[in-house]
């Protein structure tokens, strides 16, 4: 077959220089260099080892890191020291923990409960990403759960709490796996954004326009069955003219049903039965979003994982990806998405490409006559405000209630277990989830106080009363069981004090003047140095430097 | 005129920029008296530019027939008569003697069908101008996004009620528009510092913590630090005036009423004159199924007083000529007449008044045929009022909200204000 053969050849050309190329990072930073043009003299500084070592912990696991890692991260001597720091983070379980916060909230925006325990589905969210389950292996389960067996509850969320909604879920898959929010072309081609035709909603909506929400009548579940007919009209307002379509994913080929079966169920739909077609609409889904010929699905994934690292998309809105909202770098986003695609759409190895490139390791400081650099040049790191888990789990850190925490989990787990071992991975993991669970509460608190209707930074008024004043917090600038009230307590002198406190909340050395400053500030608690201690730490906890990823 | 009944039109995108221009730089200084109008530097302060709206929320649904389009003697009417306004030919229902004294600063609009008779639904209408559920921001945060100034002494949009709705009021525009919600006259969560520190340490540790601040703004991007650091001034401005929360004042309280609503109203009117772009007050308890008469004499027996005083209160003061008010529901009542003499949802033509800030007076726009059982002329829904109150307020309700680079019509493109009552 020599069609075959070309064929064979054209790819090994194709493929054959990519061993050669230079790792993604350095080809990220070689693209957003060469847009900068006259504006790269105004780069801002690379960051510093103790800028760059908070900023990686908070976005690959959500929270500060502890002094000590700090120092160790300082103390190791190695070249490629922050390279084996992020290599070590990204296996850790509380990075699984930061994407499984990161997807919740972007496939769930906070929803309530409806069908499904939100625990089971963050333990699925959990594992999965503990175990880097590829981003297409985790959609393809999303899109295909029906939620009919217990071990698939969790991941059925995503449809069930929508309550299988036509509407609400078309959408939600438009802006999550594809990055287009289809929502004006319900009605109509929409009206500004040619790439949105009336025909890509209705598309989506036949994959899914069959299966409906079935609520078992002995246990009372609710889980997704469907029909084996029903076909998707449209009607545009504008033109009246009438349409209809087969499951069609944006212009990828219908995908025309098979002949009709003689019995076109496996179960047939009654108020007693979950309806089981033998040709599933609705498990078509699955397979043409992951296909590689759908390049939607790569380039949505490739720009939400860049935003999340670098604070803003390479297309912005991250839901508006279409031809007149173009990415300010297209080369780039296609590079991202294509060689995510390349690997098999590992998560982690594209977050690791991303944090170890240039860019993301740039100084959030401007440089002195960059007073307004454009955002989208990154000249500079963007300022990230902590996300409601990442300020709650930060603030725990840093006052010690997570290491007092696991201490007290381990002690339990210890008397209950013999021979627990907290340097086998799997009891790691098992003291870990004992902290999560722990903790839970004081989460919910901050994301109740703190948790925004759109991702956007919203502080308010509330917001800063809760951190100025709410007992929760100041609970926790008591001295107690060796946490950071605790030891600054036990320092010998202010400055020592002044030391730990910067180390421990800002995770960087004080410098001169701040040290002064806060001298100062501790002479008018002489009295009462403990007060004057624990006020301080508010202040920190209070100031922007810790409010934000920086 | 042509319209773009699009999604997203674009060609108003200058629009909004000319109005913020217009609207930028409003001042501070609206600090100062809080027991009358003590001081006239209030007074003036905030008669000048800045305006500012009043939302009286009758909730659960006021009787169109025994408050604004009494039908004495029809059919449905019901037992009450009307009576006679201080504007010559308009007559309310007799529930409402002493806003009858001051229906010169208001107009009533008799013909609203929002063709729902769900609460949510139909309050969502009312607030969003948008039917159906959506992220459309309420008219409070809308307010409180273009009009009020950032460095305002009180939160933009503050909400007295004392049930926990739980309000998305800022949709897309995000939470720093968002209401602050305040449970009756209860000082909000966290009002007090911690009872160990004196008041000379807390604002020392906040001058600290604004000295932390200098160093990591001065050479990163204002914007998002700047909103952060607006959130303590607030909180700081909430935590100064907490005398807001204590005691009312007796003088005030014997024109107002000692009942919630008269303290709610009474609040309203510092919380207007202290800064707030937008102040909403709900009166709850309207949804009368079953003894909707004995209902509304003591519903209106408490709305008609306090509201009456404000109003009035806030005429004289000048305040009125910036303040937009305006007294709504989610919907009307039927005007058939249940076995429990009761009357039911009924959001297909009912009414609403409204005045202030440049609103036309005196007028009464459309009107419901003789039994009131529908709209007979100039129909409006939720779409048509809320560009009325944006404009009012001179919004231009035509432009765009521009969320992040997303261009989102803030009003209904497919309607248009009530043009009799916009002067």
């Amino acid at each position: 077959m020599p069609l075959l053969g070309l064929l064979i050849a054209a790819l090994l050309v194709q493929s054959a220089p990519a061993q050669d190329l230079p790792p993604l990072h350095q080809r990220i930073d070689q693209l957003v260099r060469a847009t900068q043009g006259e504006m790269a003299d105004t780069l801002a500084a690379p960051a510093s080892d103790t800028e760059f070592v908070r900023r990686l912990y908070l976005d690959l696991t959500g929270r500060i890191p502890t002094h000590p890692a700090v120092q160790e991260f300082l103390n190791n001597p190695a070249d490629n020291r922050r390279e084996q720091l992020v290599d070590q983070l990204l296996s850790t379980p509380q990075h699984a923990l930061r994407l499984q916060h990161t997807f919740d909230v972007m496939l769930m925006q906070r929803l309530p409960k409806k069908h499904v325990e939100p625990t089971a589905w963050q333990d699925y969210l959990f594992s999965s990403f503990l175990q880097n389950k590829s981003w297409k292996q985790l959609a393809s389960e999303l899109l295909s759960a029906d939620g009919a067996e217990q071990a698939t509850r969790g991941q059925a969320r995503f449809l069930l709490d929508r309550n299988l909604n036509v509407d609400e879920t078309v959408r939600d898959i438009g802006r999550f796996f594809l990055g287009r929010d289809l929502q004006c072309a319900q009605c109509h081609d929409h009206p500004s954004i040619g790439d949105y035709p009336q025909q890509h909603y209705y598309g989506l909506s036949a994959f899914i326009k069959r299966s409906y929400l079935f609520t078992d009548p002995d246990s009372k579940l609710a889980s997704i069955g469907e029909k084996a007919e029903g076909d998707v009209k449209f009607t545009s307002v504008f033109t009246n003219e009438e349409n209809s379509t087969v499951p069609k994913l944006l212009n990828l080929p219908a995908i025309e049903d098979p002949k009709p079966a003689e019995d076109p169920y496996v179960t047939k739909p009654d108020n007693k039965a979950r309806g089981v077609p033998r040709y599933s609409r609705r498990q078509q889904l699955a397979p043409a979003m992951i296909a590689d010929d759908n390049a939607a699905f790569r380039l949505n994934i490739a720009n939400r994982l860049w935003a999340l690292v670098m604070g803003r998309g390479l297309v912005e809105p991250l839901d508006m990806m279409h031809a007149d909202n173009p990415p300010s770098h297209p080369e780039l986003l296609d590079l991202l998405a294509n060689d995510l695609r390349d690997h098999d759409y590992d998560i982690r190895y594209l977050v690791r490409q991303l944090v170890l490139s240039k860019t993301y390791q740039l100084s959030s400081e401007v440089a002195a006559d960059a007073s307004d650099p454009a955002a989208q040049l990154y000249l500079s790191s963007a300022l990230k405000p902590l996300t409601p888990e990442q300020l709650a789990w930060s603030t725990m850190q840093a006052v010690g209630l997570i290491e007092q925490t696991r201490q007290a989990e381990l002690a339990k787990l210890t008397a209950d277990n013999e021979g627990f071992d907290p340097a086998q991975a799997d009891q790691a993991l098992q003291l870990e989830r004992a902290v999560h669970k722990a903790l839970e509460s004081h989460v919910t608190t901050y994301i109740d106080v703190f948790a925004s209707a759109n991702s956007a930074f919203g502080p308010t008024a509330k917001q800063a009363l809760f951190l100025e004043n709410n007992e929760l917090l100041s609970s926790w600038l008591e001295p107690a069981n060796g946490n950071l009230l605790d030891q600054l307590n036990a320092t010998a002198s202010n400055d020592d004090a002044i030391s730990t406190l910067y180390l421990v909340v800002l995770s960087r050395p004080a410098r001169d003047e701040e040290r002064q400053a806060m001298a100062q500030f501790l002479d008018t608690f002489a009295a009462d140095r403990l007060t004057g201690l624990a006020q301080a730490t508010r202040a920190i906890l209070c100031s922007a430097e810790f409010r934000f990823n920086h | 005129m042509k319209r773009n009944t699009g999604c997203h039109p674009l060609d108003h995108v200058h629009s909004r920029r000319n109005f913020l221009a217009g609207t930028a730089a409003l001042g501070a200084g609206a600090m100062a008296g809080l027991d009358g109008f003590s001081s006239q530097l209030v007074a003036d302060t905030l008669k000048s530019d800045q305006k500012r709206i009043l939302q009286i929320y009758m909730q659960g649904g006021v009787s169109q027939l025994e408050s604004w389009d009494p039908k004495p003697g029809t059919l449905y009417g019901g037992p009450f008569q009307s009576i006679p306004t201080s504007v010559p030919g308009l007559r309310i229902c007799e529930l409402l003697p002493y806003t009858a004294q001051k229906m010169h600063l208001l107009s009533v609009v008799r013909s609203i069908n929002l063709n729902t008779d769900d609460h949510h639904q139909g309050h969502m209408f009312m607030e969003k101008g948008r039917r159906g559920e959506s992220a459309y921001p309420y008219i409070g945060s809308v307010v409180n996004k273009y009009l009020a100034p950032t460095d305002s002494p009180l939160p933009g949009f503050v909400h007295i009620s004392t049930r926990g709705l739980t309000d998305n009021t800022a949709g897309f525009l995000g939470s720093s528009y968002a209401q602050m919600r305040l449970e009756g006259i209860v000082p909000p969560d966290n009002l007090d510092r911690q009872q160990e520190l004196s008041e000379q340490q807390f604002s020392r540790r906040r001058d600290f913590r604004s000295q932390l601040n200098q160093q990591f703004t001065s050479r990163r991007p204002k914007a998002l630090v700047d909103s952060y650091d607006a959130t303590f001034n607030q909180a700081a401005q909430l935590m100064a005036r907490k005398d807001l929360f204590e005691k009312q004042s007796e003088d005030q309280l014997d024109r107002y009423g000692r009942h919630d609503f008269g303290r709610y109203c009474l609040m309203a009117r510092t919380l207007l004159e202290e800064g707030s772009t937008c102040v909403k007050v709900t009166h709850h308890g309207y949804d009368t199924h079953a003894e909707n008469f004995n209902f509304h004499v003591e519903q209106l027996g408490e709305f008609d007083q306090p509201f009456s005083t404000l109003l009035g209160d806030l005429e004289e003061s000048g305040m009125l000529e910036s303040t937009l008010v305006m007294v709504y529901s989610e919907f009307g009542r039927t005007p058939k007449i249940n076995h429990r003499y009761g009357r039911d949802h009924w959001g297909s033509a009912w009414s609403m008044a409204l005045g202030g800030c440049g609103v036309q007076t005196g007028a009464v726009i459309g009107a419901t045929n003789d039994k009131g059982t529908e709209v007979v002329d100039h129909e409006v829904h939720g779409g048509h009022l809320f560009h009325t109150y944006l404009q009012a307020l001179g919004i231009d309700s035509t432009a765009n909200h521009d969320i992040d680079g997303r261009e989102i019509p803030i009003g209904d493109p497919a309607v248009e204000p009530i043009k009799e009552l916009l002067a």
